[in-house]
């Protein structure tokens, strides 16, 4: 009886309204203080785009930082447990991870994960989970995305971990578009060839810092035998990919028109 | 932890809606009094001094680089000397100069008539048989339109040989013309601007393939140096490694602190603000100890001081504004000079705080104190831009001017998109333009060569531009 008496009074000391007060201060300071790195990070970007994925990215380990201090200070300096209490703690949270095959648990440790060996990052241009988009935030739990069509979409850490992930850009602002044609066989390759490189490279989003690569090849479709030419060059900024791809389509479709490659009745274009 | 911003982003609007300037009618003097001087007004200003100065020159008809103004480079000259030499001793390649837009890249390559010159002098005694007899003088070309097929190419060759181009393009054309050009007499042929030359169309990359064969096969013969603005560079050497080719490549960037002062100490002598005998004393470094005269200055510096130029301070914030950008820089400290009445009203308040401290410094100091404080730049233009715009400004600044025409090509859009982006452009003062009176389609629009640097650093940073 006197033990649980004891047990209780520790814990009510635990729960005083002292510490409640100094850890909801220390909740709120660390809350503002990542408010203001946001705000200071969005400055930055407006100022340097040019490195906007180094400042994003940087971001989720702040905050990472941040809360974890929280989560220290909070029970080493505020708290101040008891040993025994340090030890049901430790055994709690290995109960947590015991558990974590439970979603919550999995997601933030797959995000825990993703921090710390990150298969992509802040900025990046993903295929997750079947969705293709940037990477605009990356949270314990959940990464979130923005495809071209302009939709969010959440995708569970761990669901991001499960399945294979394609990253276009790796971390660099630049990143490769691949863009296919297809001729009919009679038409003379090399000059196709020099064509949709020089009209890849005529185009103003072109990185021309990395090369342009031409490749044909040749397939067998609705009883033609037909050529392929595909166009692989780098875009300056991952954000321009869709307007890049109709970029090299018009100049390189011109180009081919112009050439008469299609048909005899088609119209030639500038 | 998710943190909701809304509330913070609807308070961070209202913070700059209410900070940000009221709809007024802003004018030049207003800037002034701030300390700031806008782009467009610098765009104006080269663009009267320009006007001015196409007037004087076609009056005076003097040639357009003189020695006398032209300052630093030693080491470029050498190099570019070395170049010559070397060609003389039958070992021709084809040399480059790359620099920045604005670092003087022409003044540099209209100093080399004279260099052949000395060359000459120098080398008259000392001259064998085996080496090869320097050109009387120099060919400067620049070309004011890109090739965009291999019989342009080949017309732009002739013109700098003064030949009369094939009438006809056959499949020997190009051997015929090598030919030809190896048997005239050997020349020394500068091509200032080859960013000219570079044009994001279809048919400019064979083009460029053909005039790069065709130096390339005479470049034994005649000796060919190539200007060429650092980013068109680095875009040449990414698309056509084009420094496989050019075994000289002789770099320089703009003007450190000491030879920008110098160039504007030039200037505050021909606007008699300071003497003459001080730039004689300054170049005079024997006599460096010995206290200067200045007039009109009431400067008392004890005799132990170099001669200091009152304007020292002046030169130095010029140097940091312009980043070494000699036009601009003359056009700050013109603006400044001319505005000093506004900027001094808007300093004295500043100035009055400090006056306790001030006091006890040196009259040197006073002096100072006494020039106006250099116009900060106001590009407050830039970041107002959208990306459509900085891809313009991007392609603009790499082919040293487009017309309308070729940028509506170039970003596949129409003539009257591209004429309306930009004359919007031109009203920023970002671009200058040179109306054609037969067609729109045909005014050239250029950056605004005082504007440069700091439109270059902005594309960069705006991952427009890549060095």
């Amino acid at each position: 009886m006197d033990d649980s008496r004891k047990a209780l009074q520790a814990f009510l000391e635990i729960i005083s309204f002292d510490r409640i007060v100094s850890i909801l201060l220390l909740c709120l300071i660390a809350w503002l203080l990542l408010i203001s790195i946001e705000f200071l990070l969005k400055q930055l970007n407006k100022a340097l785009p040019k490195y906007r994925l180094i400042w994003n990215r940087s971001y989720p380990f702040v905050r990472l930082f941040v809360w974890l201090s929280v989560i220290i200070y909070s029970i080493v300096g505020i708290i101040d447990p008891h040993e025994n209490l340090i030890l049901a703690v430790v055994g709690s949270i290995s109960i947590v991870i015991g558990l974590a095959t439970q979603e919550p648990a999995k997601n933030m440790i797959a995000g825990f994960i993703i921090m710390i060996n990150p298969p992509y990052r802040v900025g990046d241009m993903v295929t997750l989970s079947g969705h293709y988009g940037e990477v605009i935030k990356l949270e314990w739990s959940v990464t979130w995305l923005r495809t071209f069509d302009d939709n969010t979409v959440m995708v569970p850490n761990a669901e991001a971990l499960k399945t294979a992930i394609s990253n276009a850009n790796s971390g660099a602002l630049d990143e490769m578009v691949v863009v296919k044609f297809t001729l009919p066989m009679h038409v003379d390759h090399k000059k196709a060839i020099s064509l949709a490189r020089e009209a890849t490279q005529c185009s103003p989003y072109t990185f021309l810092n990395k090369p342009i690569i031409v490749n044909l090849g040749n397939e067998y479709d609705l009883g033609d035998f037909l050529q392929t030419i595909t166009v692989k060059a780098y875009v300056m900024d991952v954000r321009l990919e869709k307007k890049f791809m109709s970029d090299i389509n018009i100049r390189v479709l011109s180009a081919f028109k112009n050439a008469h490659f299609y048909d005899e009745q088609q119209t030639p274009t500038h | 932890m998710d943190i909701n911003l809304r509330f913070f982003n609807r308070l961070s609007q209202w913070v700059n809606t209410f900070f940000a300037p009221k709809a007024t009618l802003k004018t030049e003097s207003d800037d002034a009094q701030k300390g700031l001087v806008s782009l467009k007004t610098i765009a104006n200003q080269y663009q009267s001094q320009i006007s001015e100065k196409t007037v004087n020159e076609t009056l005076s008809s003097h040639f357009i680089y003189t020695s006398e103004d032209f300052i630093a480079r030693e080491s470029q000259i050498k190099q570019i000397t070395d170049v010559i030499n070397l060609w003389r001793n039958h070992h021709g390649e084809i040399s480059a100069i790359v620099a920045p837009a604005g670092a003087g890249l022409s003044a540099f390559l209209g100093q080399i008539p004279s260099l052949l010159a000395s060359i000459n002098t120098q080398q008259q005694d000392a001259s064998t048989s085996k080496v090869k007899p320097l050109p009387e003088k120099g060919v400067i070309m620049s070309f004011y339109q890109a090739p965009l097929n291999a019989s342009d190419a080949i017309a732009n060759v002739c013109y700098c040989f003064d030949m009369q181009p094939p009438a006809a393009m056959t499949d020997t054309s190009i051997t015929d013309i090598i030919i030809a050009i190896n048997q005239l007499p050997a020349q020394l042929i500068v091509i200032d601007d080859l960013h000219k030359l570079m044009l994001r169309m279809m048919g400019n990359a064979q083009a460029l393939v053909t005039f790069a064969t065709i130096i390339m096969e005479t470049r034994k013969h005649h000796c060919w140096i190539l200007g060429c603005e650092k980013f068109a560079w680095q875009r040449l050497s990414a698309q056509y490694q084009i420094t496989h080719f050019i075994k000289h490549v002789i770099t320089f960037d703009y003007f450190n602190t000491k030879e920008l002062a110098s160039i504007q100490t030039k200037q505050l002598v021909d606007l008699g603000l300071i003497s003459d005998d001080y730039l004689i004393k300054k170049s005079d470094k024997t006599d460096i100890h010995r206290p200067p005269k200045k007039s009109g200055a009431t400067h008392n510096e004890s005799d132990d001081d170099d001669a200091v130029n009152p304007y020292e301070d002046q030169l130095k914030q010029l140097h940091i504004i312009s980043q070494g950008h000699p036009k601009l820089a003359i056009l700050l400290l013109q603006y400044s000079l001319t505005h000093q009445a506004d900027i001094a009203q808007s300093s004295s308040s500043k100035k009055s705080d400090n006056h306790v401290k001030n006091s006890t410094r040196k009259d040197t100091d006073n002096n100072s104190n006494q020039c106006t404080d250099i116009c900060k730049i106001n590009a407050s233009a830039l970041p107002s831009c959208q990306d459509s715009d900085l891809f313009s400004l991007a392609e603009i600044y790499v082919h040293g001017g487009l017309r309308v025409a070729q940028h509506a090509h170039i970003f596949a859009q129409t003539i009257e998109q591209s004429s309306l982006q930009l004359a919007y452009l031109a009203r920023q003062g970002l671009i200058i333009a040179q109306y054609s009176q037969r067609d729109f389609a045909q005014h050239f629009y250029f950056i605004t060569p005082a504007l440069s640097k700091i439109i270059a650093s902005h594309l960069v940073n705006n991952n427009k531009l890549f060095n």
